[in-house]
């Protein structure tokens, strides 16, 4: 691989990063070209150096291996005017190193400032990568620099003001130095020592400073001024905003517990208000409904850990923008972490629902709410809703109702098929005494086996084990397991008849209730009829297993 | 294997180079001294040909490449580097190959056309040629003007300019984020600059009482604190943060009234309270300045733990149960260290720098941390930079350079400057690891009113 080419490359990946966005597939495209030449160049030669000579590139020993006009186009110009002189590739490099220098350049191109680049590149760690850069470009015409002791001397400091350093006594080096001396230990470093420091490093670069820095401005809020205490308030609720823009969701939420924290324990009143304020601050609706949009469909489960941590008057403004998300998970996240809000005001929630109730989505919202918190209070608009008989939401109101424990018998029979498997899913949910009967009357009907279509059976089927333990359900399904088709049943509805029975069989032995054992065993014994005999058996066989 | 990055062996490679040079320069290339100088420098090379082919040295400003790896200045072999800057540069010649099948006779022919004044790399390749001498060749010098600047120049450049940046830092009320980039950047280059000329950086740490304390011991600290941390392997970024960190330790003092700074008397007991309030009057100002964020996190708390003990003890009292972090021990030691050894007005003459380093070894395992200790001695020596000490051959000296062996740290380079009887003579640098002459006591030189920055500087 010729350094020339590789140049050549280099520059193109570059021109690439600087004319498209962030992200883009061009420069990944000319990175990914580039990386693979450089393994290749590096395999042939330890180590690639390159020296920027304005428009110039040098090798190490100062040959041109490539040139081009001095302008911005030229990465061997840009590096050299924004203060790098040479770039050293060794065989430890890696594919991120490259992407690390093309991605500080694109950083550092939009700032105008003279140190942008050696900044942008040392806020990145490098395998196999390391930068010379140009000494004097640090240069600050200004600053005095002493030649000799004289021009030193001018200097120096008029009225010394120092830090006093405390120190036991005064030490005389007559008796110290020879014990030092003689006691090579003093600054002889085992290889365990060594081994120890390195593990310390280790663990140190594990540890969380952030965390520890934390505890101690919680420190400084709890026992140095309430004016201090606003600082530092002020410092976390930037760190709160930087990480929520970083992704760092998940650290804020525990941010904010230790906050919460603070806050009951703190004596001061005012400073309790102070971290109370930052809640406030930080339930913005603005800000909110941003942090939603960031997170709800990557991070919805720190999300949701967040918003519960807020203040309880940001569960309104939650609420407005749950009513704005289109899928029914992602409400539930906003709506279950406004239940976290302790003393959130349900009523005013309620009353907006009630208010907008002709809007779609604020009562969809409002009736998932409800059936998420259980509100009782919801009881009588509950009951309106469903006086006014309103298809649109007829699904979503059985749930609220069920939710409160309220009646599910008109929906148990309504004309919709939908809105009937729904309220059979609730009351699998919610089994309640009064909708033994219901299940009793829909046993034995005759519907059951011959209209009914099998997505509806199969729905009803499965809650009636939740209802065994009522004599009369247990009596109704005896009942349908003893009885026999009659001959005509047989030619003309056997299929429908049988696929009713399997329904049942199925979904008892799935219920693994203690009664279905002697149920079948019963019923084999029985029965006459030597299909439902089989299928008992094999339900019995799966049952054993 | 040989190590390419052993100084022993680059040191060795350049001295043997000149000794060589200048011997064939005073008589020619056949004299028994000459043909034995010829003879230590190819005995050196072929270490190197064990592993390679060819033999390079190149120069590119200040900078020396052998085989490809950059040598570090020290005051050790600064003379060295400096000879042969001069002597290539003033050939325009920007180095050398020569390859593994060379001759010690060709090499003396070389060094002898070498010596040749005003000869350029053209004519000096045309004569290899005529010769039909194909195993060394010479590699034209690259026009670099930004790189001729003196080494100890660039390195008191970088010192100076980070007083500047720290005063600007500090004086300045809001911090834009040009500033705080060039202050980052300042750290970048007292970094590089370690990394390349770590031992006349921390020359310059003897440089006390700089414009305001303040600024200047800040960098004193932060060049102690990044030697100590690039000797324990540190990376890059963590540089960054340490010496960050470092420059700011003590900026919360500009909050103390300066009749409490400069009060000649030992300070009472309220003027000690008021002391005490700095690390949280850094860390609020450092809040102001730079924010909370993952990379101030260790900037602050280190600012928090410069004065908490290894042991606990120290303040702030409310830290407690908390191990210190690691920046705030490398912090604490280097700041004890620059703090103790700087004349101040309650104190106009402080430790030795080797009284210091007893202070040190005293409380290690109790105020400082017992293996950065170690490490920090091992990068100081004994007898640090600055060192006045009293010589077995009863006259007085002034250490200005560490021995390379590590088991030799006792035995420092000195520079002769008073004579037994402490008068002035002329004076004289002597590297005690490779003499009799012993140390024998130490004084802190402000005690004689000596500043050390005067021979140092």
């Amino acid at each position: 691989m010729e350094l020339k080419n590789l140049l050549n490359l280099i520059n193109k990946t570059f021109r690439a990063y600087k004319i498209y966005p962030k992200g883009h597939d061009i420069p990944k495209f000319f990175l990914r070209q580039l990386w693979d030449n450089v393994k290749l160049a590096i395999s042939e030669t330890s180590k690639i150096d390159l020296i920027f000579d304005r428009g110039r590139c040098l090798d190490m020993y100062g040959s041109e291996i490539w040139s081009e006009e001095e302008n911005d186009d030229n990465i061997a110009w840009v590096l050299y005017k924004y203060g790098i002189r040479g770039i050293t590739i060794n065989q430890e490099v890696l594919l991120i190193d490259l992407q690390n220098i093309f991605e500080a350049i694109q950083n550092a191109y939009v700032s105008e400032d003279k140190y942008s680049l050696i900044f942008e590149i040392n806020q990145r760690e490098y395998s196999g990568v390391s930068f010379e850069f140009i000494p004097e470009f640090l240069q600050d015409q200004n600053v005095f620099i002493p030649e000799t002791y004289q021009d030193f001397l001018k200097l120096k400091e008029k009225e010394p003001s120092s830090e006093p350093f405390e120190v036991e006594g005064q030490i005389s080096a007559s008796i110290e130095i020879p014990i030092i001396i003689e006691s090579r230990e003093v600054f002889t470093i085992t290889s365990e020592e060594e081994q120890l420091l390195n593990e310390e490093i280790a663990k140190e670069r594990e540890s969380s400073q952030i965390d520890k820095v934390m505890s101690y401005l919680y420190k400084l809020i709890e026992f140095e001024s309430e004016d201090e205490a606003n600082d530092v308030i002020k410092a976390v609720e930037e760190l709160i905003l930087l990480e929520i823009n970083n992704s760092g969701i998940q650290k804020v939420s525990r941010i904010m517990q230790d906050l919460r924290l603070l806050k009951s324990q703190l004596e001061n009143p005012e400073k309790a208000k102070i971290v109370g304020m930052l809640f406030r601050r930080l339930s913005d609706p603005l800000l909110l409904e941003s942090i939603v949009k960031s997170y709800i469909e990557l991070k919805p489960n720190e999300l949701e850990a967040f918003l519960s941590k807020l203040d309880p008057d940001a569960g309104f403004s939650l609420f407005k923008i749950a009513t704005d998300l289109p899928q029914k998970s992602q409400r539930q996240v906003i709506l279950r972490s406004i239940l976290n809000l302790q003393g959130f005001d349900f009523r005013r929630i309620l009353h907006y629902v009630e208010s907008n109730k002709s809007e779609d989505k604020v009562l969809t919202a409002g009736l998932e709410f409800i059936t998420l918190g259980k509100f009782k209070e919801a009881k009588d608009f509950l009951a309106e809703l469903e006086r006014a008989n309103d298809p649109r939401m007829k699904k979503n109101l059985l749930e609220a109702i069920s939710a409160i424990e309220g009646d599910l018998t008109p929906f148990f029979y309504d004309p919709d098929v939908q809105v009937r498997m729904s309220a059979y899913l609730e009351m699998k949910k919610n089994p309640k005494k009064s909708f033994a009967s219901l299940v009793v009357e829909r046993l034995k009907s005759a519907d059951l086996f011959f209209k009914l279509d099998a997505l509806e059976k199969k729905q009803f089927m499965s809650l009636v084990p939740e209802y065994l333990d009522y004599q009369l359900v247990e009596d109704a399904v005896k009942n349908i397991l003893t009885q026999t088709l009659s001959i005509f049943g047989k030619i003309t509805k056997a299929r429908k008849y049988y696929e009713t029975l399997q329904f049942l069989v199925n979904s008892l032995v799935e219920s693994k209730n203690k009664k279905v054992y002697i149920l079948l065993i019963e019923t084999i014994k029985n029965t006459k009829d030597t299909k439902l005999r089989e299928m008992c058996s094999e339900a019995l066989k799966q049952l054993k297993e | 294997m040989v190590n390419l990055r052993d100084e022993n062996i680059q040191n060795r490679v350049m001295a043997r180079l000149l000794a060589a040079y200048n011997n064939i320069k005073l008589y020619g290339s056949k004299h028994n001294v000459s043909e034995k100088s010829l003879s230590d420098l190819k005995e050196v090379l072929d270490i190197l040909f064990k592993e390679m082919e060819e033999f390079t040295i190149v120069f590119r400003g200040w900078h020396v490449y052998i085989c490809g790896e950059r040598v570090k200045i020290s005051s050790i072999n600064f003379p060295y580097i400096k000879q042969l800057v001069d002597l290539f540069q003033e050939r325009n010649i920007g180095g050398i190959k020569v390859s593994r099948d060379s001759e010690i006779k060709e090499l003396g022919t070389f060094m002898e056309i070498l010596t040749k004044e005003k000869i350029t790399p053209e004519e000096i390749t045309q004569k290899l040629s005529d010769l039909e001498i194909s195993s060394i060749r010479v590699i034209p010098l690259i026009n670099q003007p930004t790189e001729l600047l003196d080494p100890k120049r660039r390195v008191k450049q970088v010192y100076f300019e980070t007083i500047n940046l720290v005063k600007n830092l500090a004086t300045q009320g809001n911090l834009q984020r040009s500033t705080y980039t060039k202050f980052t950047v300042g750290v970048l280059y007292l970094i590089d600059t370690l990394k390349t000329s770590e031992s006349l950086l921390l020359g310059l740490t003897v440089v006390k009482n700089y414009d305001d304390f303040l600024y200047n011991h800040s960098v004193n600290t932060a060049i102690l604190s990044l030697s100590l941390g690039v000797r324990i392997g540190l990376k890059s970024r963590e540089l960054l943060r340490l010496g960050q960190a470092a420059l700011l330790h003590d900026i919360g003092m500009i909050n103390i009234p300066r009749s409490v700074l400069k009060k000649e008397s030992l300070l009472s007991d309220e003027e000690w309270k008021m002391v005490k309030t700095h690390p949280i009057a850094g860390v609020r100002i450092t809040l102001d300045l730079m924010g909370l964020s993952e990379d101030t996190a260790p900037i602050l708390t280190s600012i928090f733990e410069h004065q908490k003990g290894y042991d606990g003890s120290g303040y702030p009292e409310f830290i407690k149960n908390h191990k210190i972090s690691l920046y705030a021990r490398i912090i604490q030691i280097a700041d004890f260290y620059d703090a103790v050894t700087t004349p101040r007005f309650y104190n106009p003459i402080p430790m030795s720098p080797a009284e210091a380093i007893a202070y040190l070894i005293r409380y290690s395992g109790k105020l400082f941390d017992p293996l950065l200790s170690k490490h920090f001695i091992n990068l100081l020596g004994i007898y640090p930079l600055g060192s006045l000490v009293f010589l077995s051959t009863g006259e007085w000296a002034l250490v200005i350079g560490q021995p390379q062996d590590p088991s030799k740290l006792h035995k420092p380079l000195v520079l002769v400057i008073k004579d037994a009887e402490g008068k002035d003579r002329p004076h004289q640098m002597l590297d005690l690891s490779q003499s009799d002459i012993e140390i024998k006591k130490t004084e802190s030189p402000w005690k004689f009113g000596i500043d050390p920055a005067e021979y140092l500087i």
